[in-house]
């Protein structure tokens, strides 16, 4: 499908970005596009198609979390009533249940999350991660955007440092091998990342905003999911993430204490699942029923979610509209000249 | 609404948003044309294209670190050899002659391996550069 041509190299009657528009110069780079009618169809309906496809994605991606949800609330449902019987069997206990079956519930959201980051692969994390670095860049301009990304007003030192790709391409062997451990250290990094937004919520599950961390990674978990998040919304929606993600990552510091964060937070979680299961006197109708309240809460950021990414291929598709005609436009005004 | 699309739909739209951001490119819109570039770089990471011409979009933006971590992504995602090479171009202008050079080698394996001419032939020019 692609067609590299040798005649683009000698011939630079062609238009060349590499040697007109940017620093670099050279023969260019990017092969001359095919025409719509070439690949058997019209460019905005095709578009069309994609977008809608996107827009489906989104959709499912989004049924898919708020079923998510919804089987929590079930279990939890289960959960309370069994623990309403425990409570009336051991009235003469005084633990603290609600505390941590609050912590138990908080923890299964933030896993489920971590679990759909780490489960895109090494392909889609780095995608994603490089698709928001240039969703920022061009939203602050490079300086400001690598700067609030790694909290280092040196930022680019730090990644010429930080990455290892870099790395693995400029300083060690150039090959397949070392550029897939590279990948394999950024997704560790994207996980460790997911673990720490994890532990976060570990730590403030006794308040409302560990709540609002364990959103924020199931929509980041969605938003990695789902082709579409290079458009507005979902960009910055993941943007937000990447950034607390990326601070996180130097704090880290490296992909064996990710791995031991998210063995951390496995740990975590299996001693406060244990106690939430054996302590179980405290569990009364008014704890079950602000849980039950926080999980329709993160329903509806959800939903709420979905729409901002509808709304974002909406412009997305006016953007590229507006570009189709306007090229159309061109192609009317030069044949006029002919 | 579509709830399904063939392949080969799905290589013309991709085939078409890369038409749209080359055309962006062309017309100076770099903001718009990194847009389309970026759609077209996570609806199919493995096209080289994408990663490219984001990486141009970013390069005319005076973004030099983030054109170089684009093409970075292109080369690890698409093994991509013209990624390879438009990051020796930009590492040489930012005085790293030593890692453009490995860059330039990386592209030269791809270029073998592929059993690329055209990429070959690229990797020739920019070794005479250097």
């Amino acid at each position: 499908m692609n067609t590299w041509s040798i005649t683009t190299i000698q011939n630079e009657r062609v238009w060349n970005p590499a040697t007109t528009r940017v620093a670099t110069a050279g023969p260019s780079l990017m092969p001359e596009p095919q025409t719509p009618p070439s690949v058997g169809g019209d460019a905005m309906s095709m578009l069309y198609e994609l977008l809608s496809k996107q827009r489906n994605n989104d959709m499912e991606s989004g049924k898919a979390g708020i079923d998510h949800n919804r089987e929590l609330q079930k279990a939890q449902q289960l959960k309370e009533q069994a623990d309403f019987k425990k409570q009336e069997d051991a009235k003469a206990s005084a633990a603290a249940w609600g505390i941590f079956g609050k912590i138990a519930s908080a923890i299964a959201i933030a896993v489920s999350a971590v679990a759909a980051v780490c489960s895109c692969g090494a392909a889609s994390a780095l995608c994603v991660g490089a698709c928001v670095l240039s969703a920022a860049a061009f939203a602050d301009g490079e300086t400001q955007c690598l700067s609030k990304l790694t909290g280092d007003p040196d930022a680019s030192k730090w990644f010429d440092m930080g990455c290892g790709i870099g790395a693995a391409l400029c300083t060690g062997g150039a090959g397949i091998a070392a550029s897939g451990i590279s990948v394999g250290a950024k997704v560790l990094e994207v996980a460790g990342s997911a673990c720490k937004i994890a532990q976060q919520v570990i730590s403030n599950s006794t308040n409302d905003q560990g709540w609002q961390y364990a959103a924020m990674g199931l929509g980041a978990a969605g938003a990695i999911g789902d082709v579409s998040m290079c458009f507005g919304g979902a960009a910055k929606a993941a943007s937000t993430i990447f950034g607390t993600a990326t601070k996180t990552v130097k704090a880290v510091a490296g992909a064996t204490d990710a791995v031991m964060a998210a063995g951390e937070g496995v740990a975590t979680i299996g001693s406060s699942q244990f106690e939430a299961d054996a302590i179980d006197d405290g569990a009364d109708a008014k704890q079950a029923s602000m849980q039950l309240a926080h999980l329709q809460q993160l329903v509806d950021w959800a939903v709420d979610g979905i729409k901002d990414t509808d709304k974002s291929h909406e412009r997305a598709l006016q953007t590229l509209s507006g570009a189709m005609q306007t090229q159309a436009q061109t192609l009317v005004i030069a044949s006029a000249k002919v | 609404m579509t709830t399904t699309i063939d392949r080969e739909t799905t290589v013309q739209a991709i085939e078409a948003l890369y038409a749209t951001g080359h055309w962006l490119l062309g017309q100076e819109r770099f903001k718009d044309a990194a847009d389309v570039f970026r759609a077209m770089a996570t609806a199919q990471p493995e096209d080289e294209r994408s990663w490219l011409g984001l990486g141009q979009a970013h390069e005319a933006a005076k973004q030099r670190v983030i054109a170089k971590e684009i093409y970075l992504t292109g080369v690890t995602l698409a093994h991509g050899g013209r990624c390879a090479i438009a990051l020796a171009r930009l590492l040489r202008e930012m005085g790293n002659d030593a890692d453009a050079a490995e860059a330039i080698d990386f592209a030269e394996g791809v270029a073998r391996d592929n059993d690329d001419e055209t990429l070959a032939a690229l990797v020739t020019y920019e070794r005479g550069l250097s």
